[in-house]
């Protein structure tokens, strides 16, 4: 093949990644979560007034909903934000955008590892097809666009191994990339350290131990704001102090039980070495990875299409054969760091956090594909007939039957945001019950979703009162929730609840229904009423 | 119980002395099978003595055996024995071949309604292809994967200790072994059919655990083979 015809089927590949990531984008996931809503208002007012939700000027970490996010994300939005409107599609531009551009990158770098232009192809292809990254490339994903500047940066980094003047400085400026992705996510805090040791280990060695020296200062200065942040953030619920799985309840027993320091660190060893061969499983990679139907259900997705499976056992099988000699135990270290951090986390499988393990498992199914292209044509056509099939019976899954299946779920505030716009900005009260779902099980954040369709000043947030009756965003009243018996009726204020605690018999001749809302499934979600 | 322990015990040494490993690394492939949670603690009365012996004879023979048909007998009969076995011990059947649906992960948390509702919900297509294709074909790549987690490194980890899941990997990737792998597979597949796969299932796989990784003995240097015996015990060391 070609290096003409490799970017072609490369280009075509981000241009199927494109229409795949964007077709019924607002369809699945439905509606944004807690998380990105939070992250797509700070970005709203980081734009308008420098500062977050919580009033901190510039911060290297969104507080958030006291998980203090990592910022990169919230930074690329908020220029967005001044010129194109609130909405889904607008928060999930950057993680798309990511999304897309990686697979460009990751068929380059493939290339680059393997010296082959077949197998850059294939592995674009295969980043395009991909479950897990259509499905993050689909939502508000801080991890996506992290993912993307790692991925840059590796490229940079070994498109510039041949030690020529120029290339040198390509191999030193990819610094700036992996540690912009520390900035996007927070497995990226572990992994990246440890892949710039293992590239100055592999690459620099003796004789650049100059260039090496550099390589390492320059991210260490680079990550200092990063570093700072999160020694000041110590002893908070930061994601990356609580997240840890030796902070689990379970863990911590089993760790109390022994009675030696030896046996301790045994049990967190043996906890992480089975998370961590967990996200090896092939049933985790291809056949339930998505993880997102509840419990055994026959209909889940895996990370990779099916078919797959094969193609990967015939790139781990002949993976030595195919990789350029000088970058083999990069590649190995590589792959075998991906899951380390993911499998550190307690709360097992997670996609967002073991995103970065998609890239070295695509290489490898790449390099697979070849193989099997080469030597047993008949084989590799078959599982790309199959894989064909099979993203046509996902994309049905996905697009159809996970919305409905999902949709009690997911917080539907928008249409009611969009309806009580002209309502609020005209001083009307209204009070809402935060709870949601088929029998409230659910507690969702619909302040946020309100103050980011209706475009509210940031200032309602930041100078928002908590009261008895729940906390006060200037005519807005977020409720824990709405107990009937005890609920002062108030003549017309507007009350927002879930359809599973309509207003008792007692309050209900004071109250006018004005709109009920559905979700995907076409249940009942919200109702409006109003006080007569 | 001492029989079935000494017979696996012959079983390595056989498959030491037929892969023609040195001594040193056929007493490290006997202690990591020595110090294997599934050698350690699972030993029932559920283990049909008659067809351990029967299983035992035929692997034997799969290793010792020169002729290509006797080669293929043993196999074939190994593996069919081995599968029934699961099949028995899971309760999925009975000494008639006749499948206990209750028991397979079809009725377990409701699988088969939730397929079911799937199908009414395609109305994008007639009935019948909703039934054929949202039906019968799902349940065959559930099984694929539910066998893939019950044969998953994370769980072997812990079955058989993470050294001798090393080992297993490192001995799968040669031809040869084609098919222990199928065993491997077709076992844990069977017992993947059932809603809660007896771990029992494993100890009938043990013949073509041990094969796997005397293979994989044989590619790894004797510093890494020790580090992984160290590895397995350092396991048992803590439930």
């Amino acid at each position: 093949m070609t290096r003409k015809t490799t970017l072609i089927a490369i280009l075509a590949a981000a241009l199927a990644g494109l229409v795949i990531r964007l077709y019924q984008v607002g369809s699945m996931p439905p509606f944004l979560s807690n998380d990105e809503v939070s992250i797509a208002y700070d970005a709203y007012s980081l734009a308008r007034t420098g500062r977050d939700e919580h009033h901190h000027p510039w911060p290297v970490s969104f507080e958030s909903l006291g998980t203090f996010k990592a910022p990169l994300y919230g930074y690329l939005l908020a220029p967005l934000t001044l010129v194109l409107p609130n909405s889904d599609l607008t928060a999930k531009l950057p993680s798309l955008t990511a999304g897309v551009l990686t697979i460009i990158i990751i068929g380059l770098l493939a290339i680059e590892v393997t010296g082959k232009n077949e197998v850059g192809a294939f592995a674009a292809w295969i980043l395009a097809v991909s479950p897990g990254h259509i499905h993050t490339s689909r939502m508000v994903s801080e991890s996506n666009v992290a993912f993307f500047f790692l991925i840059l940066g590796l490229y940079l980094f070994i498109s510039g191994v041949n030690y020529s003047r120029r290339k040198k400085t390509k191999m030193l400026l990819s610094v700036i990339p992996l540690i912009a992705s520390m900035y996007g996510y927070h497995t990226e805090w572990g992994l990246v350290p440890m892949l710039i040791l293992l590239l100055t280990a592999t690459y620099f060695g003796k004789k650049k131990i100059k260039s090496g020296l550099f390589f390492v200062g320059a991210g260490i200065v680079l990550a200092l704001p990063l570093i700072f942040d999160y020694l000041d953030r110590l002893g908070t619920s930061a994601r990356a102090n609580s997240e840890m799985l030796w902070r689990e309840g379970r863990i911590i027993k089993l760790i109390d039980s022994q009675k030696f320091l030896g046996a301790k660190l045994l049990v967190v060893i043996k906890v992480f070495l089975s998370n961590y061969l967990s996200y090896l499983n092939p049933d985790y990679l291809f056949f339930g990875g998505l993880r997102l139907l509840p419990g055994e259900h026959p209909y889940q997705i895996g990370l990779f299409l099916m078919p797959l499976i094969i193609a990967l056992i015939a790139g781990f099988i002949s993976l030595k054969k195919n990789l350029k000699k000088q970058h083999f135990y990069f590649f190995i270290g590589w792959l075998a760091l991906s899951p380390v951090v993911p499998a550190l986390t307690q709360g097992g499988y997670n996609l967002m956090r073991n995103l970065v393990s998609l890239a070295p498992l695509s290489i490898v199914t790449a390099v697979g594909l070849f193989e099997l292209w080469q030597n047993r044509r008949r084989i590799a056509i078959g599982v790309i007939a199959f894989c064909g099939l099979f993203l046509l019976f996902d994309s049905i899954i996905y697009l159809h039957h996970y919305p409905i299946e999902l949709a009690a779920s997911y917080q539907g505030y928008e249409p009611v945001a969009r309806y009580l716009k002209p309502m609020i900005d005209q001083g009307v009260i209204v009070k809402i019950d935060n709870r949601f779902g088929l029998s409230n099980e659910h507690v969702g954040v619909p302040y946020l979703y309100f103050a980011y369709y209706e475009k509210w000043d940031p200032a309602i947030l930041q100078n928002r009162v908590v009261t008895k009756e729940g906390t006060v965003y200037k005519n807005f009243i977020s409720a824990t929730q709405i107990d009937w018996q005890k609920e002062k009726i108030v003549p017309g204020r507007i009350y927002v609840i879930p359809c599973a605690n309509p207003p008792s018999p007692a309050v209900k001749s004071k109250l006018r229904l004005i709109q009920s809302f559905t979700d995907l499934s076409g249940r009942g979600s919200f109702e409006v009423w109003r006080a007569i | 119980m001492i029989f079935v322990r000494l017979s696996l015990i012959v079983l390595v040494v056989i498959a030491a002395y037929v892969r023609r490993l040195p001594k040193a690394k056929a007493l490290i492939l006997l202690g990591m099978v020595l110090t294997s949670p599934l050698f350690v603690y699972q030993f029932t009365s559920q283990i049909y003595y008659f067809w351990w012996f029967v299983i035992f004879l035929l692997w034997s023979a799969v290793l010792f055996s020169k002729t290509k048909a006797t080669t293929i007998f043993a196999k074939v009969a190994a593996l069919l024995i081995t599968a029934f076995l699961i099949l028995h011990n899971n309760g999925l059947v009975d000494s008639r071949l006749n499948l206990d649906r209750e028991r397979t992960f079809l009725i377990n948390n409701k699988f088969e309604d939730k397929i079911v509702k799937f199908q009414q919900q395609a109305t994008y297509m007639p009935y019948r292809l909703r039934f054929k294709v949202f039906g019968t074909w799902i349940v065959a790549v559930n099984v694929v994967g539910r066998t893939f987690r019950f044969l998953g490194p994370d769980v072997l980890m812990n079955i058989i200790g993470v050294g001798f899941v090393a080992l297993l990997v490192i001995g799968a990737i040669n031809k040869g072994i084609r098919w222990e792998l199928l065993t491997l597979f077709v076992g844990g597949g069977a017992a993947a059919l059932a809603r809660d796969p007896n771990t029992l299932t494993y100890f009938w796989l043990w013949p073509a655990l041990i094969i796997i990784s005397s293979e994989g003995m044989k590619r790894v240097g004797t510093r890494l083979a020790i580090i992984l015996f160290l590895l397995n015990f350092a396991y048992i060391l803590v439930p």
